[in-house]
């Protein structure tokens, strides 16, 4: 702290004041220019973050309503919450029918093609590949979902229009219990637009390519060179590929949102969905929050976790 | 000489190439099917024809303008102020010295476990209260909050890089921080906050849930994303080349980033996915 006095001249008369809260004090006034630049962002952070995130855990114990007369119950939202197994459990379940297998796929299809564009000779058509990869990302997410509900269709779309060629009866393939989940992820295919792609090959870039030619020279062919150079050194990307995308994976209710509503029935209807439907159909903003909570100390317990598993190796993805 | 290509380099190529024409089919098809009428539609949806019919088009912008408009303006603002936020107290954080300084930056950080969904609900209310819903400044300030714990996260980083020695002569010539911060900090990363901003609106553009429960009656006042999902999609239901029109009128501005700015466009979105 002492160079920090040199450069605060105001502090001449320091030594007066004794140690302790005075002293705090003293510190806290001869910031207060720092302060003044902090101001603006502590300001939005404090009452637009920290205090609904509060507000959300405190609330959870209320029944609050729409239109914001708040009772205290105790724990009667979680106690709702954790017995309901017609709704509440077998979305969970749903969740993670939906988001694992696309979790797996967002990690290895790019991770293919990140390959296979880095391996080519030509460098023009490494980095024209690496533009197209981007199209479609010009598109608002919203238009990219509303375009497969196009190609599921069951009179127009594309997917129909190929199942008929096979001899099939038409599907209503997002509203039908055996085809609804699978479409949600068979959605996106072949699942490479998107910035994946693009942090694989600047991994993969960083790669020494002394190692890569040395294991050449030695004979090695080019899975043997992925599976045993390119793998292990990309292992931060696919680190934070998983917890990213399980973060953002628990929080994703876009399709339902958009296309499915959680139908037919319950059978796509996932927690944050049904976060939403309690909130802002319901109006049953108390247990809304129990929800958000519940979700809240999920993913702050993976996130912590992630903390744990990053301290071995940086993520510099 | 020749170059010898190998077998392996042809497959490669093939490969790639046709995952790359999977992928972009259904948004080509759907820029397509837009020149189309609807009768052209039913006969020939799975390729392109000619003549181009621009009805659609044309329908489409006078329909979704507004909304365009309006995504832009609250875009603006929002990305303004979080330039503004974020910078100054990135300054603060980065080359001034201060009491608490570790503190206050982890209760920055720490703001990036708090995930989006749980502060929903809660969040909703506050605004309802504070700025009233089917306002402008409820679809603004989310994104000057929300994004400014990136930016600051971002440009913290990029001051902290800049040489310490510009900053003690313009000190020498009597500089005091706000000079510093103007003259030094902002000049030096004007392409590093284009980034930040292009970031930032393309996040703008592409936000429908908080739009829809944030402007429940007024709907004039929705942004693009959201005004195709709860206007545009009922209005037009069963008339795909309509549809298809509005989807790439909406898609104008980000097709022009793409184009005019693919540099920082590229660099805000890897950013983006960096986010955690």
């Amino acid at each position: 702290m002492n160079e920090y006095y040199m450069i605060a001249p105001k502090e001449k008369g320091s030594q007066k004041f004794a140690k302790g809260v005075k002293s705090v004090c003293k510190k806290l006034y001869a910031s207060k220019k720092a302060y003044l630049f902090l101001l603006p962002l502590f300001f939005f952070l404090l009452t637009f973050s920290y205090f609904p995130a509060i507000s959300g855990i405190y609330h959870s114990f209320f029944d609050w309503k729409d239109s914001g007369e708040a009772t205290f119950i105790g724990i009667e939202n979680y106690k709702e919450l954790f017995s309901d197994a017609v709704v509440f459990w077998p979305s969970c379940i749903t969740l993670l029918k939906i988001m694992l297998p696309k979790l797996i796929i967002n990690i290895v299809v790019p991770f293919v093609v990140a390959e296979m564009i880095f391996n080519l000779k030509s460098d023009k058509a490494k980095s024209n590949y690496r533009l197209w990869i981007l199209i479609p990302m010009v598109a608002p997410g919203v238009v990219t979902t509303l375009i497969w509900d196009y190609i599921y269709d069951p009179n127009f779309g594309a997917i129909t229009a190929i199942w008929k060629l096979f001899g099939g009866e038409p599907i209503d393939w997002l509203n039908d219990t055996r085809t609804a989940i699978p479409a949600i992820i068979f959605m996106g295919f072949p699942w490479i637009g998107g910035t994946n792609v693009l942090i694989y090959i600047s991994g993969l870039n960083s790669i020494s390519a002394e190692a890569r030619e040395s294991a050449r020279l030695d004979g090695a062919g080019t899975f043997r060179i992925i599976f045993s150079i390119d793998l292990p050194m990309i292992f931060g990307q696919v680190k934070f590929f998983l917890i990213n995308g399980l973060i953002s994976g628990i929080q994703d209710y876009s399709v339902q949102f958009l296309l499915t509503n959680g139908g037919p029935g319950y059978d796509t209807m996932v927690p944050g969905y049904y976060m939403y439907q309690a909130a802002f159909q319901s109006g049953r903003m108390g247990y809304a929050s129990a929800i958000g909570t519940f979700l809240f100390v999920i993913i702050m317990g993976l996130t912590l976790i992630s903390f744990r598993l990053g301290k071995k190796k940086e993520v510099d993805a | 000489m020749k170059k010898k290509i190998s077998a392996g380099q042809v497959a490669d190529h093939a490969i790639l190439l046709m995952l790359l024409a999977l992928m972009v089919y259904p948004l080509f098809m759907a820029v397509w099917c837009s020149f189309k009428s609807n009768a052209e539609f039913n006969l020939s949806k799975w390729y392109p024809t000619l003549p181009l019919n621009f009805e659609n088009l044309f329908y489409a912008a006078e329909a979704l303008y507004v909304f365009i408009l309006n995504t832009i303006l609250v875009g603006g603002a929002g990305t303004l102020g979080m330039l503004i936020v974020s910078s100054l107290a990135a300054y603060a954080f980065a080359r001034m010295k201060f009491f608490g300084k570790n503190l206050l930056f982890m209760m920055v950080i720490g703001l990036m476990m708090v995930p989006a969904i749980m502060t929903l609900v809660p969040s909703f209310m506050l605004y309802k209260k504070m700025v009233g819903t089917d306002t402008y400044l409820i679809l603004i300030i989310p994104i000057i909050t929300g994004g400014s714990v990136f930016g600051v996260f971002l440009l913290k980083s990029f001051f902290e890089g800049l040489s310490e020695s510009i900053f003690e002569a313009a000190r020498i010539d009597g500089a005091g921080d706000l000079t510093c911060y103007w003259q030094i900090c902002i000049r030096l990363s004007v392409p590093i906050l284009t980034t930040l901003a292009i970031m930032q609106l393309s996040g703008a553009w592409n936000d429908y849930i908080w739009p829809m429960i944030a402007i429940p009656t007024d709907t004039m006042k929705l942004t693009i994303a959201a005004a195709i999902k709860k206007e545009f999609l009922s209005a037009n239901t069963g008339s795909y080349p309509s549809l298809f029109a509005g989807y790439l009128i909406s898609s104008v501005p980000l097709i022009l980033l793409y184009v005019f700015a693919n540099k920082f466009y590229v660099e805000g979105l890897t950013n983006a996915a960096v986010k955690f």
